[in-house]
């Protein structure tokens, strides 16, 4: 544990008010600290590899795009995420986290390499971009499992959705610069915020065709119409999924549409889709699916091992930004699914203690304070079981069986990020919640009370009433996405707090934590 | 006369040296620190440009 | 001018979800199906003994239950429907045709349902939740076909023994289309410089037909098409600027009444319960089935902000851009319900699009739902007049000189 009661210090002391970084790092032990030690000079010396041969494009980028000036602060990220752990929790979230940097640091290289805002005049540049497809953040880019002969990158992810999670002000400026035009403020920041990035020109252009989607929520189908319009100079393919994705009824209608967007790349592309390229992507799908579904598996017994954002944040990026195709991401799962395994079998030998509380996570996150569930557990020993974000599609897409794949493809795009239980109807986010409460064993939910979010917010009241009925403990956190402004971190530490303290009359595990300013930090 | 030291001990302690250096600056978060003026002197400029169009 | 004959029949009609005539149908046997969307075609929810009804909230105050269930952000139209349906005011439903189309709607309806608001002593009734697709392509039309073939006619039939034949059908869009027909017609009277019907008159005429039963209405509408063919109109037009009104669900005809108090003028209404789109003929070929052509016709007319393929966004401008020339108007007010997030950002986009591409002048606005006695309102729509007023004056001088 972190917090020392005999010096009164914890983790709440590497917090200063006026400061974007933490005070100093926390001593771990000498085995731990030297093992993060290590992983934090991997981590700069994998990125000093990959985009330190770009440094005239590098600073090019960060002096042409607010966000990209975000990514400077990763390894900021990383630490956030392991202070506090210890042992083999903290080499899981190393391992889980720094296969999204890799991810991400691979995607910047790719995007400043072609982008045509930074090298209008190279011939190489045109030549990738003639080679790459454009993607919206909440559009699978699955799709691209045929084409192998292509690149994608989601031009949203990296402009908005990845650097909100590294900084939370990221957003701040482009929510303002669409606001400024009139858009109202109770929208979901996430949309707005990618408006507002279009609004400011700030996208890369890194590709021939811009594929975006309707997902998951009526204002990401509104930030579709916005963004069609931005791009309106390049080819663009809109997938739209239908709605409600428990009737078998409509995969026929989406498959067609599915279908299409494969014709419309084939069009502008010159290729052709590539079945046995699909199965080998599908291959490298199922079996991260299988992993996810290994790692919920343990989470259900009394030795969780991989929880709280290293679980969530590692699918989600897996899932959405490498469409499962990152062969580095699949070789952290089967890395990381080893070590849960032996960790798991040497917790039972042990006999280890398990969490104090076990909760899990529902409904849609706060961007800007990804780490709120490892505050649980190093404040109030409430361990994150499992995260709805993280329990999206992990159907497997059939091998060999042409139509039948084009239907496991479609059901995927269907239970995408913030889409597999916000869309369908109740059943998936209302009666799946009490599934998994049983399933998990857990009486403690994580309500993100997201306060821009329509759609959750419509079943709030059967929420409560049916958690009463069930006795379940229903902690409703209260955020805005991407906008700290409207509900800071703090504030939303303040509610946790309120209601372990007045309805479960728990003591805090470092009470350094309870309260501290970090409206800066990153 | 003093004998000369052996190269590979001299890369030995430089390494060793930067080693150290590099315990020391992660300890004490110093690159964080560095970055966090770099990130303050870039919102800045980004805070003044005004080349800077918004239309939708 | 002198006052319609039966303005004040159609008036206290809309006092009540369950009016006169929706009781007096039901008396007769008759079957009431509730609907919030164009998306669920109207024409189909009028086959054989069925009767639509629109679903609205008049003279709704507090809505602190429906704030519970949903939240306090969720669209309020959204909030004041479930709120009158938690106090039972929609118990005289025989189903309910539901879409999901946005969110606050959709888990409206959802909350009903999970809490067997309407139907609980009605073993036949029934909810949908109509999966409506975000373009209009002919593989939409095949979807939301199956949709409505699935969740509306299917359980119509098999529940309470409704003729959803072709013929039925066709029957069903004749009398559509007699309404559409004279409504029309009389809408059309907006585009003379001196109207002889004002644009909450007509307001209170559009909303009637969505919410009675249509065979009930219908004579009143034709009557009243005769009485403004001949009503005399003032000597001098009694309006400074002619406006057309765009944007979200307007089931309150008392918005209309606070612009036209305003000294402005309504001449077209493209709103959510207005004309455009909703009181059009609807042409049908023998070539097809109907309820294929009714499918078409409903994705192909829908002015909602869901559908975000490049073609319908610019379809919408164009449509706004055609009726403002069509009924000389001089503005457009892009308005809003509070918290609806499809229209938020149409009229964001529309208000700088508009006048830039289309020399469009645009008043946004975002409004309760129910408007009728905002202050901050008028002040805004009557600022726009005079804005409007004075460029037209101005432009008046450039002629002249």
């Amino acid at each position: 544990m972190a917090y020392n009661p005999k010096t009164g210090k914890g983790l709440g002391n590497f917090y200063k008010a006026d400061r974007y970084s933490f005070t100093s790092r926390e001593w771990k032990g000498f085995k731990d600290t030297f093992y993060d030690f290590h992983r934090w000079l991997y981590l700069y010396g994998y990125m000093a590899a990959k985009l330190g041969c770009h440094p005239i494009l590098m600073v090019k980028g960060m002096l042409r795009y607010r966000w990209m000036v975000s990514y400077i602060t990763a390894a900021h990220m990383i630490d956030r995420h392991t202070m506090g752990l210890r042992g083999k929790e903290l080499r899981y979230a190393h391992n889980q986290f720094f296969s999204v940097l890799h991810n991400s640091v691979m995607g910047v290289r790719d995007i400043i390499v072609r982008d045509e805002n930074l090298r209008p005049h190279s011939k190489r540049a045109k030549a990738l971009r003639d080679k790459t497809v454009m993607f919206d953040e909440m559009t699978p880019h699955h799709v691209m499992f045929g084409f192998p002969t292509l690149k994608f990158v989601d031009i949203a992810m990296f402009a908005i959705g990845l650097p909100s999670e590294v900084d939370q002000n990221h957003t701040t400026y482009y929510i303002d610069a669409i606001e400024k035009f009139g858009l109202a403020p109770d929208v979901c920041p996430e949309p707005a915020s990618e408006c507002g990035c279009a609004i400011v020109d700030d996208y890369p252009r890194v590709g021939k065709t811009y594929v975006t989607g309707s997902m998951p929520c009526d204002g990401s189908v509104e930030q579709t119409a916005l963004m069609t319009r931005h791009f309106s100079d390049l080819p663009i393919y809109q997938i739209t999924v239908p709605q409600r994705i428990n009737e078998p009824e409509i995969q026929r209608y989406a498959v067609k549409n599915m279908k299409k967007c494969i014709a419309f790349i084939e069009e502008q592309y010159g290729v052709k889709w590539d079945w046995d390229a699909f199965w080998e992507n599908a291959k490298l799908y199922n079996e991260s699916s299988d992993c996810m579904i290994q790692k919920w598996e343990v989470n259900t017994t009394d030795h969780p091992q991989v929880c709280g954002a290293a679980l969530a944040l590692q699918r989600e990026y897996e899932f959405m930004a490498s469409a499962c195709m990152d062969k580095y991401m699949i070789d952290t799962d089967r890395r990381v699914t080893k070590m849960m395994l032996k960790g798991y079998e040497e917790d039972v030998k042990n006999n280890a203690p398990s969490p104090k509380y076990r909760c899990l996570v529902w409904a849609c996150p706060a961007h800007y304070y990804t780490n709120f569930t490892y505050w649980t557990q190093h404040c109030w020993g409430v361990t994150c079981v499992n995260d709805m974000e993280c329990m999206l599609s992990y159907l497997p897409i059939t091998i060999g069986d042409e139509e039948q794949a084009m239907v496991d493809l479609c059901r995927l795009y269907e239970r995408m990020m913030m889409r597999s239980h916000t869309n369908g109807g109740y059943v998936n986010i209302l009666d799946e919640l009490w599934k998994m409460c049983e399933k998990f064993n857990c009486n403690i939910v994580i309500m993100y009370d997201h306060v821009s979010c329509k759609n959750v917010g419509g079943l709030h009241g059967l929420f409560e009433d049916q958690a009463r009925e069930r006795g379940i403990h229903l902690i409703w956190i209260p955020h805005d996405v991407m906008d700290p402004r409207t509900v800071s971190r703090r504030e939303m530490r303040e509610a946790f707090n309120k209601y372990m303290t007045t309805v479960l009359r728990a003591e805090p595990l470092d009470p350094t934590l309870l309260d501290y300013e970090d409206n800066f930090s990153w | 006369m003093k004998k000369k030291m052996a190269w590979y001990w001299i890369v030995l302690i430089v390494l060793a040296a930067l080693y150290v250096l590099a315990f020391v600056a992660y300890m004490c978060n110093a690159d964080m620190k560095l970055i966090e003026r770099i990130y303050k002197a870039l919102m800045k400029y980004h805070d003044n440009r005004t080349d800077i169009k918004e239309r939708i | 001018m002198r006052e319609l004959k039966h303005l004040i029949y159609l008036e206290n009609l809309l006092e009540d979800t369950n009016n006169d005539l929706v009781r007096q149908a039901q008396s007769e046997g008759k079957l009431a199906i509730g609907y919030t969307c164009f998306h669920a075609p109207e024409a189909l929810l009028n086959l054989g003994n069925c009767f639509s009804v629109r679903l609205r909230a008049p003279h709704t105050t507090s809505m602190e239950m429906a704030t519970y269930y949903l939240a306090n952000n969720s669209c309020e139209y959204a909030r004041a429907l479930l709120e009158r349906a938690l106090e039972g005011g929609f118990e005289f439903l025989d189903a309910l045709a539901g879409v999901d189309v946005c969110e606050a709607n959709n888990r409206a309806i959802e909350n009903m349902e999970i809490m067997h608001i309407q139907g609980k002593d009605k073993d036949k009734f029934f909810y949908c939740n109509l999966d409506v697709p975000y373009s209009d392509d002919e593989d939409c039309v095949e979807h939301i076909e199956e949709q409505i073939t699935r969740k509306i006619l299917k359980p119509l039939h098999e529940n309470y023994g409704v003729d959803i034949s072709d013929a039925a059908i066709r029957e069903a869009v004749k009398e559509h289309n007699e309404i559409s027909r004279i409504l029309t017609e009389i809408g059309d009277f907006r585009k003379l410089p001196n109207p002889p019907i004002t644009g909450y008159e007509y307001a209170i005429l559009v909303l009637s037909s969505y919410v009675c039963p249509k065979y009930l209405i219908k004579d009143i509408l034709a009557e009243t098409l005769e009485e403004i063919k001949t009503r005399e109109v003032d000597p001098e037009p009694n309006y400074r600027v002619r406006l057309g009104v765009v944007g979200s669900e307007i089931d309150d005809p008392s918005l209309i009444k606070l612009i036209e108090e305003c000294g402005a003028m309504v001449v077209f209404d493209r709103y959510c319960y207005g004309s455009f789109p909703g009181r059009q003929v609807i042409e049908l070929n023998d070539e097809e089935s109907a309820l294929t052509q009714i499918c078409r016709w409903n994705l192909q007319n829908t002015e909602c902000p869901r559908q975000c393929a490049a073609h319908r966004v610019q379809r919408r401008y164009d449509r706004v851009d055609q009726l403002y020339h069509e009924f000389n108007a001089d503005g457009v007010i892009y308005e809003q319900m509070k918290f609806c997030t499809y229209w938020s950002y149409e009229r964001t986009m529309a208000s700088q699009i508009m006048p830039k591409e289309h020399g469009i002048h645009v008043l946004s606005i975002d409004r309760p739902y129910i408007a009728g006695q905002s202050g901050q309102l008028r002040t805004r729509v009557q600022a726009f007049v005079e804005s409007l007023e004075i460029k037209k004056i101005r432009s008046e001088q450039k002629e002249d000189k």
